[in-house]
């Protein structure tokens, strides 16, 4: 017993998404062919088309866009004087949320692991290296993930700035606000403590 | 800490066992190839998740069994809590409390367990593959933190190994990342020997006497660890790019480092008799009971697997001696004529045969 080519094929589409297996790749083509309406799926194409007809990596800073350049880079009103540095678009995102910080982002999609064949060269770095010939940048804040990969990438930026002026500041470590410090895990304790300062 | 009740399901040959400890001494007794390093190597896994006899963990599980449970109710001196490990073909789940703990660096070193089994010889013989696993296991059961480094280094390295690997092939040719990796490597390194070479002297200042106890005064010993390189790791990494290039791997660090056992100031491996070598790990054992207690405030419970065949009569009244304290200990025997009254009326004894448990 095999099921028809339509729903092999979507299966196979559906396994292709991080996270989903074989099972839940059935389930959910399934639950397409059985409860979708036609109308729905149109939109789901259409949605899924757009993806790679409208979108592409801003030119200046990395970040998934459909303006050239992006709506940040756009921005008159944003502090030039800053760069936060993340991994990929959904950290700009979850940055943006919190509706604090007013300068310019640096999207480097992806961080130097040479087990993933990821090099220096493969992420976003050249173009960072560019846009820091711009004199009103004086602070790089880096924002990546506290993976050692994060740090690696974080160390090599570093690096590649030893001679210039501009501030190489890190996102601190620390323990969860409103958290009581008996729920903290050791490591996060002991990188607070590390990171502790005078108040 | 003193584990008050275990329950054993598909264990190797146990199939289904219940018991209830005494909080001093069990003497677990049976023929060779009963169960009885299997109740102790259940015991094991609990507290570290691994098996003392195998790499692969899912050996233990029973023969044609999907998977095989450890749970036990552990008293501390203020608290008590419930622990639980599942194995299957694929997955390993630990609980305390009912409660899944995701992060395993969380879950170890919560039960605190010295064993005492044959197989510890190779921390004498065994090549230094073995002797490191030996400080990681019983120096992480104390320090989560240490073995979070630990797990960062080993990352680290790979990830430096496949990087000499394709500047090798030419697929790469940037030092600045070498150099950054490096570095990295460098930081977690000195945090990983600095908390191993802690952990040597404070069982050196510990073990003479335990050792001088245990061989009526004849015999001075010391422990010694070996690091593969001097002081700065990073610099000397640096001055070898070329070697480890070649080679493809990194050529020191905390992964290549040794330890060394002297008996009055000659190399145990190598000089001493299978005697001495044999009471050096006891008194390395025994010396690790002290250091759990130093770090946690608690004696650990100790587990002697088949003591009475490794030990002479003299080294194992010292060692009853010791075990007097207020230790929670488990012994297997095949032959119990070795354990006197006195010790007899303070202990549980549970017979093994063909896996039942009584």
């Amino acid at each position: 017993m095999k099921y028809p080519r339509a729903i092999t094929e979507l299966i196979e589409c559906f396994s292709k998404y991080p996270g989903i297996g074989p099972k839940t790749a059935e389930r959910l083509s399934l639950y397409t062919v059985n409860k979708i309406k036609k109308e729905e799926i149109d939109k789901f194409t259409k949605a899924l088309i757009d993806t790679k007809d409208t979108l592409f990596h801003c030119p200046i800073c990395g970040n998934i866009t459909d303006t050239d350049p992006c709506y940040i880079c756009n921005d008159k009103n944003r502090d030039t004087e800053s760069l936060l540095v993340v991994e990929e678009a959904k950290d700009v995102i979850i940055i943006e949320k919190m509706k604090k910080y007013d300068g310019k982002y640096h999207v480097l999609n992806g961080v130097i692991s040479p087990i993933n064949g990821v090099g220096p060269e493969d992420i976003n770095l050249r173009s960072l290296l560019e846009r820091l010939q711009d004199k009103r940048i004086k602070e790089l804040i880096l924002g990546l993930n506290a993976s050692i990969e994060g740090e690696a990438t974080s160390m090599y930026i570093k690096r590649l700035l030893k001679n210039s002026d501009i501030k190489v500041t890190k996102l601190a470590h620390g323990l969860p606000v409103g958290g009581d410090l008996q729920y903290a895990d050791e490591i996060t304790l002991l990188r607070a403590l590390e990171g502790r300062r005078e108040i | 800490m003193i584990i008050n009740n275990i329950k054993v399901r598909n264990f190797r040959c146990i199939h289904n066992a219940e018991l209830e400890f005494n909080k001093n001494l069990n003497i677990v007794v049976g023929n060779n190839g009963q169960g009885k390093t299997s109740l102790l190597e259940s015991i094991y896994l609990l507290a570290f998740t691994k098996s003392h006899k195998t790499n692969f963990e899912r050996e233990v599980i029973m023969t044609g069994c999907d998977f095989t449970k450890v749970n036990a109710a552990v008293d501390f001196s203020e608290t008590k809590k419930d622990y639980s490990i599942v194995l299957t073909k694929k997955t390993k789940k630990t609980k305390i409390n009912d409660i899944e703990q995701k992060k395993l660096s969380e879950y170890i070193g919560k039960i605190n367990v010295i064993m005492f089994s044959p197989e510890d010889l190779r921390i004498i013989k065994g090549d230094p593959n073995i002797k490191r696993k030996f400080i990681d296991l019983e120096l992480g059961q104390t320090s989560p933190i240490y073995i979070f480094n630990l797990l960062m280094y080993k990352k680290i390295l790979k990830q430096r190994n496949e990087l000499l690997k394709k500047i090798q092939k030419n697929e790469i040719d940037d030092y600045i990342l070498l150099d950054v990796i490096t570095e990295q490597l460098s930081q977690y390194a000195s945090k990983i020997v600095a908390e191993r070479e802690i952990f040597i002297e404070t069982v050196n200042s510990i073990i003479n006497s335990i050792h001088r106890s245990l061989t009526k005064d004849l015999e001075k010993i010391r422990i010694e660890y070996k690091k593969t390189y001097k002081d700065d790791l990073f610099e000397e990494l640096k001055n070898k790019y070329k070697y480890d290039i070649l080679v493809g791997s990194t050529s020191m660090g905390p992964h290549r480092d040794d330890l060394v056992i002297y008996l009055n100031d000659e190399d145990i491996s190598i000089y001493g008799s299978q005697g001495q070598q044999r009471t050096a790990v006891l008194s390395i054992k025994l010396s690790l009971i002290e250091f759990v207690k130093s770090k946690i405030n608690e004696y650990p419970v100790l587990l002697l697997d088949d003591v009475f065949s490794e030990l002479d009569s003299t080294r194992l009244e010292s060692l009853i001696e010791y075990i007097k304290r207020n230790i929670q200990t488990f012994i297997t025997t095949t032959d119990i004529s070795f354990i006197n009254d006195e010790l007899r009326e303070k202990a549980n004894f549970y017979y093994v045969e063909k896996g039942n448990i009584r």
